[in-house]
């Protein structure tokens, strides 16, 4: 049997994340240099349409596990023996998922289970003679990138998303269907949750936005954040970032926040708004594309790494930006 | 309720970080912390110790230094410390890690093991699934609150789809998000104490008899960021900037 | 960052470490964000602050345990009174109230004075000051006319003192008073009072505008009839001169070493300023005059940080160094405020505004030779060991 990679389809909101098609591109990517086959990995039931989106981004089979109940929810722990057992039966050379929350725990816990190491949240993925695939990955907030390899396998990687491209879906192409079920010999729950309190905000989720809208100490107040809010209702509904600052004077909630102890971005393009650029923000950010940073302070650290600078008034410059960015949809129209 | 907090010591945020000529992440004279999320999980640690009763350990992999901050924890109220020396080994993986350092814990009696959400030096975020799947336990990531009824711990964190609650039977493993509490500082009282506390030296090698050292990932090198291209300062009126900046991002950034 | 490098970071224990850690900490959380509100909007440090020292401990550390201390030594109330000289806020000084004040109470102090005033000290609920400079004699304290009539069991307190530090959130007051009328006594007639102005009436006090410093609360304070206890006499009759004396060496010894930590935080503004900003295209740090000013004031502190180091080190093994330190209190308080003014002179405007650190500094450092014990009077003191004959 030819070598495979398999890339874990993680599902959100009933579709396949963002990051899980990035993977997948980048997984055929990286198959076709090594003669390899591409596995869709979905921990759950079969339906049509993931084997056809994965089809459709790369996948050549798509194998779908649960155990007898089908279910489409399991904990980390319940997901970990479906992943492991077949891992251990099937041994592909390589596994990846996405760098989401559920991600990073399963591949954890799947990691320990097998006895093999983890590369987590990379940002590049790249063939090698000697281990088959050599992963880069941030340290220190980014300041610092290490490479590593294995000699075990399978070799797993999580990914951070935005760091793969996604390819262009071809809907014509088909993938073989394969499904598994695997005895979770059941015990009574060791942890259930209750229920989830849906998140208010409409925005993207931070970590896989293409544009986020960011707001500093600079806002001044609360109420002067709807400047940002007009920004990125204009831009497309995109998503809203904040310092640490913002978050500790209690003028955004907690998920908001980007940075070293709050999230890790990586969008195409981060407008930051009246924000200094402290190392533990840029920490959280500077794997953007494109930074814009708007600032009245002509020393502020953060237009040192901006890509385009504009030293003014935040309030008048945000406005017009809006303004601007209006004028340019309304020409496109 | 006895608790077990694993912390970790990392380098302070403002360090600059450089390569020697040996192409080592240099360690001298750096100022050293206690990684901030691991504050978050002894400051519950504690504060469940102070309502339930029952001893906090704290638990650490690393070398000499890392007794200052085992012995800042002593000072905040832990019971017991424990430093696995792990000097003379080289670069342990995380999951290597996780196997040494659930041996040490193997011995200590226990009905949580907290550990803070992430390391902000490697960036992690894995110990707690790692130690839960050595002692095979269910664990949550990243919670922002804890309550324990019996022996159920119900506690809440941040996914994707919103704000989850959990109820989880102990033993169990947490690892802290930031938001769960307001950390403590040493008063005088426990500076002192923490003298006549104990704090255990165990060798690494020893616990590591066995293990397969080398079957995780190894680091092949380190290489610098690349540096952004230097950017460009944009001039006039507000007005002028924002019109040549969105010129500039619809065509030559191309995001827009 | 530069740092001048002392060898006293080497010599502490990890405790020693940990504690002074835990009280830049607590500096970092309490104080630093207060720092432009008190300085410029109250025009004094928060008097809460000392409650909240107390509760972590950080007061009279070298206090009897049962009085709430920790029984530590002088390199632990250096370590935290040097903390806040070292980020340039000199004129916050709780280590006024624990290392120069409340020792004379264990040094001098009976039993019953102890056990009744200690404990307070040492949680921070009643605040300590000194009372002996007055309107009339500064310098030369052993002129002290401030009396204090037997009446009873009281003392009777009438006079007034000037220039008194937390005159105005202090509850306790030290007071050096005058017990014996004789003017042939001169200085052997005057007395330590300890006056509790939460127990005696008759207390005013009036605040001092001055000219920098202001974290600190100055103050003139008036005596007017005020009931003392007899009781409240610290040591003996006529020892206040005496008692004085031998607190001057610590006393002077955390005053220059407080400025050099001051002056090594100026020099570190400076650097920090040059290196970014940006003059004729280039950096300030590349102009040889600002770099040569520079230097010339790091190598004077680097002088004074070797002559500080090794006279903690002597004090803390109980040494006689009072006409070393004497030097030092002069040495230390005549370059920090050139040190400062260089330092202010590199940020050029920005330095003479308020919103810069190093224009607060500038503010509170021309009181460095005037305070507790001027450059005049430590001149008189070297000048004289000079000329004096060594005792057989």
């Amino acid at each position: 049997m030819a070598n495979r990679i398999w890339v874990y389809v993680e599902q959100y909101k009933g579709k396949i994340r963002k990051v899980s098609l990035e993977l997948l591109s980048k997984g055929r990517q990286l198959a076709r240099a090594n003669d390899c086959e591409l596995e869709a990995v979905v921990l759950g039931p079969e339906t049509a349409e993931l084997t056809a989106t994965a089809a459709a981004y790369g996948a050549e089979r798509v194998l779908f596990i649960t155990d007898e109940r089908d279910f489409a929810n399991y904990t980390i722990r319940e997901y970990t023996t479906l992943l492991a057992q077949l891992l251990q039966t099937d041994k592909p050379e390589a596994l990846l998922l996405g760098d989401t929350a559920r991600g990073r725990d399963l591949a954890a816990r799947t990691s320990q289970r097998l006895g093999v190491g983890l590369a987590a949240d990379c940002i590049a993925i790249e063939t090698d003679p000697d281990s088959f695939l050599k992963f880069k990955r941030p340290i220190y907030g980014g300041r610092l990138f290490a490479w590593l390899e294995s000699a075990n396998r399978p070799l797993m990687a999580t990914a951070r998303p935005n760091s793969f491209l996604l390819a262009e879906p071809d809907f014509t192409r088909t993938a073989s269907v394969r499904k598994e079920k695997v005895n979770l010999a059941i015990e009574a729950p060791r942890e259930v949750v209750k229920f989830v309190s849906k998140r208010a905000s409409k925005r993207p989720e931070l970590t896989e936005a293409d544009i986020i809208v960011a707001g500093g100490r600079g806002m001044g107040n609360a109420d002067n954040l709807h400047v940002l809010e007009d920004l990125a209702d204009t831009l497309g509904g995109v998503a809203i970032g904040a310092s640490r600052a913002v978050v500790d004077s209690g003028w955004r909630d907690m998920e908001y926040q980007v940075g070293q102890t709050g999230k890790t971005v990586s969008p195409a393009l981060y407008i930051a708004c009246g924000i200094s650029g402290s190392i533990q923000h840029l920490a959280g950010m500077n794997s953007s594309k494109v930074i814009v940073a708007i600032n009245r302070d002509p020393n502020a650290t953060i237009l040192d790494v901006a890509d385009y600078a504009l030293v003014g008034d935040l309030f008048d410059i945000v406005p017009k930006l809006t303004a601007e960015f209006q004028k340019l949809f309304k020409a496109d129209n | 309720m006895d608790i077990i907090v694993c912390l970790k010591q990392t380098f302070d945020t403002e360090t600059v970080i450089w390569l020697n000529e040996k192409g080592e992440i240099n360690d001298k004279d750096v100022k050293l912390i206690i990684n901030p999320y691991d504050e978050f999980a002894l400051e519950e640690a504690l504060r469940v110790k102070e309502k339930l009763g029952g001893e906090v350990t704290v638990v650490s992999l690393g070398g000499v230094r890392t007794q200052e901050a085992l012995r800042a924890a002593l000072a905040l109220g832990a019971d017991k410390a424990m430093l696995i020396n792990c000097e003379n080994l080289t670069e342990l993986d995380e999951m290597m890690a996780a196997k040494i350092l659930a041996r040490a814990i193997n011995a200590l009696p226990f009905d949580m093991i907290f550990t803070g959400r992430m390391a902000i030096d490697s960036g992690g975020a894995q110990m707690a699934m790692r130690l839960a799947e050595e002692f095979d336990l269910p664990a949550v990531s990243g919670i922002t609150k804890i309550e324990l009824e019996g022996r159920t711990a119900v506690v809440q964190h941040e996914t994707d789809e919103g704000l989850e609650t959990v109820e989880v039977l102990l033993p169990a493993v947490f690892s802290a998000q930031k938001g769960l509490n307001e950390p403590r500082y040493p008063v005088m009282a426990g500076i002192l104490k923490a003298k006549k506390k104990p704090l255990d030296i165990i060798a690494a090698e020893e616990l590591a008899a066995g293990l397969p050292l080398q079957s995780g990932m190894k680091v092949r090198g380190y290489v610098a960021p690349e540096s952004r291209l230097p950017g460009r300062v944009l001039n006039g009126s507000a007005a002028e900037m924002t019109a040549e900046l969105v010129r500039l991002l619809r065509e030559e950034a191309k995001v827009v | 960052m530069f740092k001048i490098r002392s060898i006293i970071p080497s010599l502490l224990t990890e405790e020693q470490k940990l504690l002074q850690e835990s009280f830049s900490n607590f500096v970092e959380r309490e104080i630093t964000p207060n720092v432009n509100k008190w300085y410029f909007q109250d025009r004094q440090v928060d008097k809460n602050l000392y409650k909240k020292m107390g509760d972590q401990g950080f007061l009279c550390v070298w206090a009897d345990p049962k009085y709430g201390g920790a029984g530590l030594g002088f390199m632990e109330s250096w370590l935290l009174a040097n903390e806040l000289y070292r980020r340039g806020c000199g004129s916050i000084e709780p280590y006024l109230h624990s290392d120069i004040i409340a020792p004379y109470f264990r040094n001098f102090g009976s039993q019953e004075l102890n056990d009744r005033f200690m404990p307070d000290f040492v949680k921070g609920d009643k605040i300590l000051a000194v009372a002996m400079t007055e309107p009339d004699y500064g310098s030369d304290v052993g002129s002290t006319c401030t009396s204090a009539v037997k009446d009873g069991d009281d003392y009777i307190v009438n006079g007034s003192k000037i220039f008194i530090s937390n005159g105005i959130i202090a509850d306790v007051f030290l007071t050096l008073v005058r017990t014996d009328p004789d003017p042939a006594l001169k200085h052997k007639g005057l007395s330590l009072l300890v006056i509790d102005a939460t127990e005696s009436s008759g207390v005013g006090r009036k605040k001092l505008e001055k000219i920098g410093g202001h974290f600190l609360d100055l103050a003139e304070i008036s005596f007017d009839n005020v009931r003392v206890p007899r009781k409240n006499l610290l040591g003996e009759e006529g020892r206040g001169f005496a008692y004085v004396m031998k607190g001057l060496q610590q006393e002077r010894l955390l005053a220059a070493s407080g400025w050099q930590s001051f002056a090594e935080h100026a020099l570190q503004e400076g650097i920090k300023y040059a290196k970014q900003r940006k003059v004729f295209g280039q950096s300030l740090s590349r102009f040889q005059n600002t770099e040569f000013k520079l230097a010339e004031v790091a190598c004077r502190l680097v002088a004074g940080r070797s002559m500080i180091d090794n006279l903690v080190l002597a004090h803390c093994r109980g040494e006689d160094v009072s006409f070393e330190v004497a030097c030092a209190k002069m040495y230390t308080c005549d370059y920090v405020k050139e040190a400062v003014d260089v330092c202010l002179q590199v940020h050029g405007g920005y330095g003479y505004m308020t919103e810069f650190p190093i224009a607060r500094m500038c503010m509170d450092v021309r009181a460095a030779s005037i305070s507790a014990g001027s450059s005049e009077v430590m001149k008189i003191i070297v000048s004289r060991e000079l000329f004096t004959e060594p005792k057989a």
